[in-house]
């Protein structure tokens, strides 16, 4: 019993902290049907910002928590509301996701711009000294970190149970997420509803971060988003309803992992890797088996239908001349490129456009999911990681070349996709997503060290007499030519399905899946494919990277990567192929352009700062701002030069002239990204 | 084909103005504006021609990669400012045969392999440096060995000994095996019985191979190891290994995890009042004993050969390290801010060493040359703040004695502790680790 307790006692301050985290979650989904993705860099920012006021400031601790968690935790909540979020209250869920993906990736960046990265050591308590053992429990020493945990989620729990209990406010809380519009129609101020519940969650986010810091040594990120999956699992448990079950769930994740870790054998993956990897299962558990869970994406707004849908493509509204110019320019230009890299153009810059066509193949993979999918996959880089260390593992133990074991490690990766189609087959937007970055975090800590195993440190170096050809020569030209065919046969492909059967099915269950399912689709059927594939072309991706790279290693593939990359792909366009190329290029591009910027100014942080504030404009322009822009100017070029419009001519579907008024055919519209959540 | 042609306007467009861009310009440093195109061939004063990419009449260029921003920016931040001081100092004393040795690209990996990768790009292809200096746990030695650069830094990721070409301060391969010994005599001189291991598990080679080298050599020279934990999680939670710690006996931790763990698992230690000595590998760091003192009472910390900050300021060694008093002095006028950083310590060796084989190459050197130079060095001590190493086998093993240095924390600060002498910081282990017994210091050993 004594091991027990010693073992289980250490996980509360833990469990605390996922607590309070899982009741902010559940407290926003219930009051404005956001899963609110962001939370973990909330709860940072507030932590930061504490450790920063106390440590280098020096501020009293009272005075450091007031401003860092009392005032900004819900200046925070109620900017994410006001700017964001209620903009797109009525939108689908995978607006929601993107959005708070941008956030969560977005704002530790925006510190790292601000404040620089000077590490952040003894993030203080906010009541008791950690340093202190104040009491034992059956012998087990409880210091000050665990008491002030365990008090303040106590008092904090208590207290918002009451107000919601007791008072209009969770009343009005409940009808502004069934139906924010109705709610309206009631009565009730259905903005002042939710914009308190940001900033209680936002209070909660701040109270749950200083909490976590001092339980370790030193302040970073990486924790924040440990701690955000343990909460999400605990959310899930409570099928994101309610606040008691979460924070019950929050505390027993935390017991139950420490617990688990004490008597698990030392040395063994499972002891080693139970603290970060225990959430992931027990979220994946409860994807599978808790049923409300499916059920969370079922829209419940019933005006929600009224949304206009996803604007066409610039591609399908050109005219025809302005169509003869681009193709033109596009082989001139295209050519230009291949000569351009074969002969004239510094190594720096064809290493940096190799770059971009292993990217952009990768990218790929996101538009078959996401763009005619639907889906938010958030494993992309898992996949790609898949096929890499397969093809390190096989050329290593096996001898084999690295190009055709990067073939079977992206059969590999598209069985591994396989088995998250199948394993999510009745779930969709948030659960999917949520299934995805599990499975990523899994890989992440388990399975990827493992597969370092026959590599050297930290990596496994691809060796040139792996892969032949003179592709890893250091000139680059051979690997152009390799990374322009695979691209090129990748691109033919992806026009291949989008064009095909697949291609249409999945439009037309994007458009409805009742509708689709009356047609005779098989809605399983078409979901377990556009992951295989997806999961391919991520495999071949990921297999040219490490060639690129020349190292196979978890930290090219790891789940932080696989926000990002949405966050990039949205930016540009997840719905066409060239949203995919001008991700993969503009994301390297930039970072070497920022080379010429003192790193004083942030660095490579504002790439990600670009991107996610690019990809914040996904509700506004689902199309991607960079398609968006795009239209928006080639239709202003064409009434200049050919003095057409596309409106009159009928090129604007609901126009007069154009197409049937209404939801576009889908055979006739480029497809939309994830318009049904 | 419709929806790929706008890409292409776009991609090839940034193209047309990337190489506008790319054709004349050089990336910016933090710490100068100096733009270097192409190897040179100039004459002029004392100087001679070389053509050596990054050299030219009055001006050797050298780049520093290293994770400035990013989850590990506080780890390794600290290399350029190590290099930039050595430098500068060797600069104001007239530079090079006439030419100024300067930092021209100060280059931030941010933590990722694959800005990394297109870091060392930047640096040989855009920058066209001489040199590189590499602080980074993504280091790839791919195309440093492909294009032959002289690259030196701090061996974090336990792939340095690929290739000639590249030194890592202190030796590029990393051995275990020969540090047994000197762990035994610590073990024996605190008369501890019954020792414990922990590191963090096989993803992090260079903990984990230490650790468990240790343990399973300690243990067949028949030491009591009694508790080992190789598979410790990065920033995790350690309350479990000490109460396995307290029920297996053990009076000794030896731990080979980064400092912050370091502080976490001492903190558990002390509240589950467990009476252990503790050694740490990492934690060397006045920051850190700022702000855990409590904690870090007692504390063993091995520094490998290096000399220990204290020994150019504590009295007691009066001038018998001026290597250090150098260090000290040169860092507080140009550095200030990272005097007492163990990876500017190693920027400053990394510095040391490359000017050291400019010098020993002559005047007409190129990059070939300069690798050649060093590698017939045989008792670099980076100017008298470290244990020679002999550039002739450090790429690929090791020389006998290992030397060692140890500080204990003792109030809010290190003190060396563990030497035979009064003035000594190093003590020198011969191989037997059952019976460690400290030799003679070898020749060139600073305080010898």
């Amino acid at each position: 019993m004594q091991h027990f307790l010693g073992f289980a006692i250490p996980g509360v301050p833990f469990g605390c902290t996922y607590a309070i985290v899982a009741v902010g979650l559940v407290l926003t989904y219930q009051a404005t049907g956001v899963f609110n993705f962001a939370y973990g860099a909330q709860a940072y920012v507030s932590a930061y910002l504490f450790t920063r006021l106390v440590q280098n400031n020096h501020f009293p601790v009272w005075l450091a928590f007031v401003l860092s968690v009392v005032v900004l935790g819900p200046v925070i909540g109620l900017a994410f509301d006001r700017f964001l979020f209620r903009k797109i209250a009525t939108t689908n869920t995978t607006a929601k996701l993107v959005t708070g993906i941008s956030l969560f990736v977005g704002i530790p960046a925006v510190l790292s711009v601000i404040f620089g990265s000077a590490n952040q050591y003894s993030p203080p308590s906010i009541l008791f000294d950690p340093g202190t053992v104040y009491l034992h429990v059956d012998g087990t020493p409880v210091n000050g970190s665990a008491v002030t945990a365990v008090l303040a989620t106590v008092a904090i729990l208590v207290a918002l149970g009451l107000v919601l209990r007791f008072s209009n406010l969770g009343l009005q809380m409940r009808g502004a997420v069934e139906s924010r519009r109705l709610t309206e129609l009631d009565g009730v101020n259905a903005g002042r509803v939710v914009a308190v519940a940001w900033a209680i969650s936002g209070f909660l986010a701040g109270l749950a971060g200083v909490l976590l810091a001092p339980t370790y040594g030193e302040l970073q990120f990486n924790d924040y988003a440990a701690l955000m999956v343990a909460a999400f699992a605990a959310a899930a448990w409570a099928v994101l309803r309610s606040l008691s079950i979460a924070a019950l769930a929050g505390v027993l994740m935390g017991v139950a992992t420490t617990t688990l870790q004490g008597y698990l054998p030392v040395n063994s993956v499972w002891s080693s890797a139970i603290f970060t990897s225990f959430p992931f299962i027990v979220l994946v558990a409860a994807l599978l088996f808790v049923p409300g869970l499916r059920r969370l994406d079922r829209t419940k707004d019933p005006l929600s239908s009224v949304d206009p849908p996803t604007p066409p493509s610039v591609s399908s509204l050109r005219a025809p001349q302005m169509d003869r110019v681009i193709r033109i320019l596009w082989y001139v230009l295209l050519g230009g490129f291949v000569v351009s890299m074969l002969t004239w153009l510094p190594t720096t810059w064809e290493n940096v456009f190799n770059a971009g066509l292993v990217f952009s193949t990768l990218f790929l993979s996101i538009t078959l999911i996401t763009g005619m999918g639907g889906q938010l996959s958030l494993a992309q880089a898992t996949l790609a990681g898949v096929a890499a260390f397969t093809a390190a593992q096989l050329a290593t133990h096996f001898g084999f070349n690295f190009l055709v074991g990067g073939l079977i490690g992206a059969v590999v990766a598209s069985a591994v996709a396989v088995i998250l189609a199948l394993a999510s087959v009745r779930l969709r937007g948030l659960g999917l997503s949520l299934l995805t970055i599990a499975a990523a975090l899994f890989f992440d800590n388990t399975v990827f060290p493992q597969a370092l195993s026959g590599g050297h440190g930290q990596s496994i170096s691809v060796l040139p007499t792996w892969v032949g050809l003179g592709v890893t020569n250091p000139d680059g030209h051979a690997f152009f030519v390799l990374a322009m065919v695979v691209l090129l046969i990748c691109i033919a492909g992806v026009q291949l399905v989008r064009r095909g059967t697949t291609g249409r099915f999945l439009g037309a269950i994007r458009g409805s899946e009742t509708g689709a399912t009356g047609l005779g689709i098989n809605l399983t059927w078409q979901h377990v494919l556009i992951f295989a594939l997806s999961g391919l072309v991520a495999g071949i991706g990921g297999t040219m990277g490490a060639i690129q790279q020349g190292q196979v290693s978890p930290g090219l593939f790891n789940y932080q990567l696989s926000l990002v990359f949405v966050v990039v792909v949205v930016t540009t366009g997840a719905g066409t192929v060239e949203g995919a190329l001008q991700a993969g290029f503009g994301f390297v591009v930039l970072q070497q352009l920022l080379t010429y910027v003192p790193a004083r100014f942030g660095g490579n942080s504002l790439v990600v700062v670009f991107f996610a504030f690019g990809a914040l404009t996904y509700a506004a322009h689902p199309e991607g701002i960079v398609e968006f822009q795009k239209r928006r100017w080639t239709l202003r070029f064409e009434r200049l030069i050919f003095h057409t419009d596309p409106a009159t001519a009928g090129r604007i579907p609901g126009v007069s002239g154009g197409p049937t008024g209404g939801a576009p055919p889908v055979a006739v519209v480029e497809p939309a990204v994830g318009d049904h959540g | 084909m419709r929806g790929t042609r706008g890409s292409w306007v776009l991609a090839t467009a940034s193209l047309a103005v990337v190489a506008g861009v790319a054709t004349g310009c050089s990336s910016s440093s933090g710490t100068a504006t100096t733009t270097t195109t192409a190897a040179t061939s100039t004459t002029t004063g004392g100087s001679t021609s070389s053509s050596a990419p990054g050299v030219t009449a009055t001006q050797i260029a050298v780049a520093s990669i290293s994770s400035k921003t990013g989850p590990l920016a506080g780890f390794f931040g600290g290399l350029a400012p190590g290099m930039n001081a050595y430098f500068r100092m060797i600069n104001a004393q007239g530079g090079i045969n006439g030419r100024k040795i300067v930092i021209t690209a100060d280059l931030d990996d941010g933590g990722s392999p694959t800005q990394f990768t297109q870091q060392v790009h930047t640096a040989i292809d855009q920058d066209h440096v001489f040199a590189v200096g590499v602080a980074s746990a993504w280091f790839t030695p791919n195309y440093f060995v492909a294009t032959k650069t002289p690259t030196y830094g701090y061996n974090v990721s336990s792939n340095w000994d690929t290739a000639p070409n590249l030194f890592a301060a202190g030796g590029s391969t990393q051995f275990y095996s020969p540090g047994v010994p000197s762990l035994g005599y610590v073990i024996k001189q605190t008369k501890s019985k019954s020792i414990a291991f922990i590191s963090y598990g096989q993803a992090i080679a260079s903990s984990y191979d230490a650790c468990n080298a240790f343990a399973t050599q300690l243990k067949s020279a028949g030491y009591n190891v009694s508790f080992v934990d190789v598979s410790a999680q990065l920033s995790g939670t350690f309350t479990s290994d000490v109460q396995r710690m307290q029920q297996a006996g053990s009076d000794m931790v030896v731990s080979c995890m980064q400092g912050s763990d370091n502080v976490t698992l001492a903190r558990d230690i002390q509240q589950y009042g467990l009476k252990v000595k503790q050694v740490w590998f990492n934690g060397y760091d006045q920051n850190l004993l700022n702000q855990y003192s409590s904690v870090m009472q007692g504390v063993y910390i091995n520094l490998n050969g290096n000399v220990p900050f204290e020994a150019g300021t504590a009295p007691k060694y009066g001038n018998t390290y001026p290597g250090m008093q150098q260090y000290l002095a040169a860092m507080k006028k140009y550095e200030p801010t990272y005097i007492e950083n163990s990876v500017a310590f190693q920027g400053w060796q990394s510095a040391a060493l490359l000017v050291q084989g400019i010098r020993a190459a002559g005047n007409n050197f190129t990059q070939a040359s300069v690798v050649n130079a060093t590698n017939q060095i045989t008792d670099f001590s980076g100017g008298g703040v470290s244990t020679p190493v002999n550039w002739k086998v450090s790429h690929t093993s090791f020389t006998e004695p290992n030397c060692t240095a140890n500080v204990q924390v003792q109030g809010k600060v290190f003190v060396p502790v563990l030497a035979p002498g009064s003035k000594q910081v190093f003590v020198c282990i011969g191989p037997n680790a059952k019976n460690p017994v400290p030799v003679p210091l070898p020749v060139g050993t600073p305080g010898a």
